[in-house]
């Protein structure tokens, strides 16, 4: 599994201590992506997960500044999993499925792009289901790669709670990925 | 099989796959920006400030009174008549004009809100700016439904030169491009329409029945009345992709049709309307509709349904594979459907799921649809569109002239 540790933001997010003060412009380039990654991956859209940035940006700028913030980083990836899992649970309710975007021409083939997509929907589909603390540190695990420590520090909760959320959460997934392949033998 | 679950060989594939699925999947490096631009353009505009609790409040008890305040001008202070003069034109003249605004929030015409012009066209209305369904008749019965805007002000430039997007302002008044009406017979022969294709009819469950096209518009059909070069190009019998929704409902027009809505799409191709039923095939234009069949959805929720290729399904029963022509569009656009106004279109997406029967082992096909949104002006090599006429207007005119509702 890939962690991507080397997403933009995780550098210079890693210790900072205060909120940040001023200059927003560098701060909005330092996690911006980060943050766009992990919506999209939990969302599998451009356009939502662009809400999400901004949402999410918007959300700090208005927050009390004498907070004291220990790693960025986390606490940004925290409220975009927030609100691409509510996001995700609200579409379930609509009508109409928003958009997945497979517009990209590719040469590869196109049953293993198909399987690709219903494992990714088929994950999205399952992140709804999960309780949202699970939800949550799933894939602030698995989406973003952050530390048991980190995401801990973002949720404030222990290390542990984030451990066993995570084997949970693992294990929910798991059994239903073996009743679907038991469904589709 | 590949189903998404299993590997070739069919080993079980694990839940680390599955995530490795969502990290590997390519994304947008123009949006990331764009959301990236969009973040840093609203904190450095941004006027608001970080508030305590308190200021909150005040500043909500603000906003409630300007609220209040905005609502008793409304209600009490002399109104100037909004809305422009609007002339419309069509070819042949004499034909007369009803309009409906179009709701920005759905798309659909307002048909509340219709307005019939006093007398046959050349003839003036005075209109707000909108954007309006606008149907022109004449008195032999032909007749043509078109999209215009009408601006708020003349001062402002039209944002595209497509008829339905421009107007001119002359001494005054905002004149709209000429509306050609296809004459019946001309279309019959052959004149009007080049769609040999052929088209189903609609004339059952449907408010206004419809004529829909079998096949999507081709490449060589798009650049013949666009005039677009397509030399070079695969072949001219393929769908024509890469196209805008506003390049869609401006060759409509000239076509004498319109864009399908998404209702006339979803009866058309989900099998809950009269035209393809899920238990009966056969038809050619359902073999028709087969042979751009895609891939299932809803994976794995309903493990019967599987990918599969293209194919179309014979009067014995016999499915009849083809290569899957992965450049083909699939998806829709759907005219009068727009999500936050300008900046999202719905478009739909039609496949063929197959339901295998464990009871006779019978392979059914199963069309199905499902709902896109896609940004206003964007192109996309899967996205195609095909054309609709309504066999009577959506908009009913009045026999007698002169009345205005």
């Amino acid at each position: 599994m890939a962690g991507n540790s080397s997403d933009s933001g995780r550098a210079a997010g890693g210790n900072v201590t205060a909120a940040p003060n001023g200059d927003w412009g560098a701060f909005v380039e330092a996690y911006s992506d980060r943050v766009f990654k992990v919506a999209y991956r939990i969302l599998g859209s451009s356009h939502d997960a662009e809400d999400v940035v901004q949402e999410v940006f918007v959300e700090v700028f208005g927050s009390r500044r004498d907070e004291q913030v220990l790693n960025w980083g986390a606490v940004l990836v925290q409220k975009a999993v927030h609100r691409a899992i509510d996001q995700l649970r609200k579409r379930r309710r609509q009508v109409f499925v928003p958009v997945i975007e497979d517009h990209r021409i590719t040469e590869e083939d196109p049953a293993l792009l198909v399987a690709a997509r219903e494992l990714r929907d088929w994950l999205r589909h399952q992140l709804c289901e999960l309780p949202t603390l699970q939800a949550t540190v799933f894939a602030m695990s698995s989406f973003d790669g952050l530390s048991r420590e980190e995401i801990a520090t973002a949720l404030r909760i222990t290390p542990d709670g984030v451990s066993s959320a995570l084997y949970k959460a693992r294990k929910a997934l798991q059994d239903q990925l073996a009743v679907a392949q038991r469904a589709t033998k | 099989m590949n189903d998404g679950l299993h590997d070739s060989n069919g080993t079980s594939l694990s839940l680390d796959l599955a995530i490795d699925a969502v990290l590997n999947e390519v994304m947008d490096v123009r949006a990331m920006e764009r959301a990236k631009e969009r973040a840093k353009a609203l904190l450095e505009t941004s006027t608001v400030q970080p508030i305590s609790q308190k200021l909150q409040w005040t500043a909500v008890a603000g906003a409630w009174c300007a609220l209040a305040g905005a609502l008793w001008c409304c209600l009490y202070l002399p109104r100037a008549p909004s809305g422009l003069n609007v002339t419309f034109l069509t070819n042949p003249p004499g034909a007369r004009i009803v309009v409906a605004p179009i709701d920005p929030a759905t798309g659909d015409p307002i048909k509340g809100k219709r307005v019939e012009a006093a007398g046959v066209t050349p003839v003036t209305i005075r209109l707000p700016g909108a954007d309006y369904l606008v149907v022109a008749v004449t008195d032999d019965g032909d007749f043509h439904e078109v999209f215009r805007r009408v601006p708020v002000s003349l001062s402002t430039p039209p944002t595209a030169q497509w008829p339905h997007l421009t107007w001119a302002s002359v001494d005054g008044k905002c004149v709209l491009p000429v509306i050609t009406i296809p004459i019946e017979g001309r279309r019959q022969k052959g004149v009007v329409s080049d769609d040999a294709d052929g088209h189903i009819d609609v004339t059952e469950n449907h408010g206004v029945p419809f004529q829909m096209d079998m096949a999507k518009v081709t490449k060589g059909r798009f650049a013949k009345v666009m005039g677009v070069d397509i030399s070079g190009s695969s072949s001219e019998d393929d769908p024509q992709t890469d196209v805008t929704f506003d390049e869609a409902v401006a060759y409509a027009e000239v076509k004498g049709k319109r864009l399908p809505t998404s209702a006339e799409i979803d009866l058309v191709f989900s099998n809950g309307g009269a035209i393809v039923p899920a238990e009966d095939y056969d038809s050619p234009f359902a073999s028709s509709l087969a042979n751009e069949a895609e891939f299932t959805s809803s994976f794995p929720r309903r493990p019967q349904l599987r990918f599969l290729a293209s194919g179309s399904l014979s009067k014995d029963g016999s499915w009849k594979p083809r290569p899957m022509r992965h450049e083909s569009a699939r998806v829709h656009l759907s005219a009068q459907e727009k999500v936050n106004g300008d900046k999202y279109i719905i478009a739909v997406e039609s496949f063929v799921a197959l339901r295998e029967s464990k009871r006779d082992r019978l392979v059914v096909p199963r069309m199905m649809t499902r709902h896109y949104r896609i940004p206003r002006g964007d192109r996309s090599p899967f996205v195609g569109f095909r054309c609709v006429r309504s066999l009577r207007p959506q908009l009913e005119t009045s026999n007698r002239q002169g009345v205005n509702r």
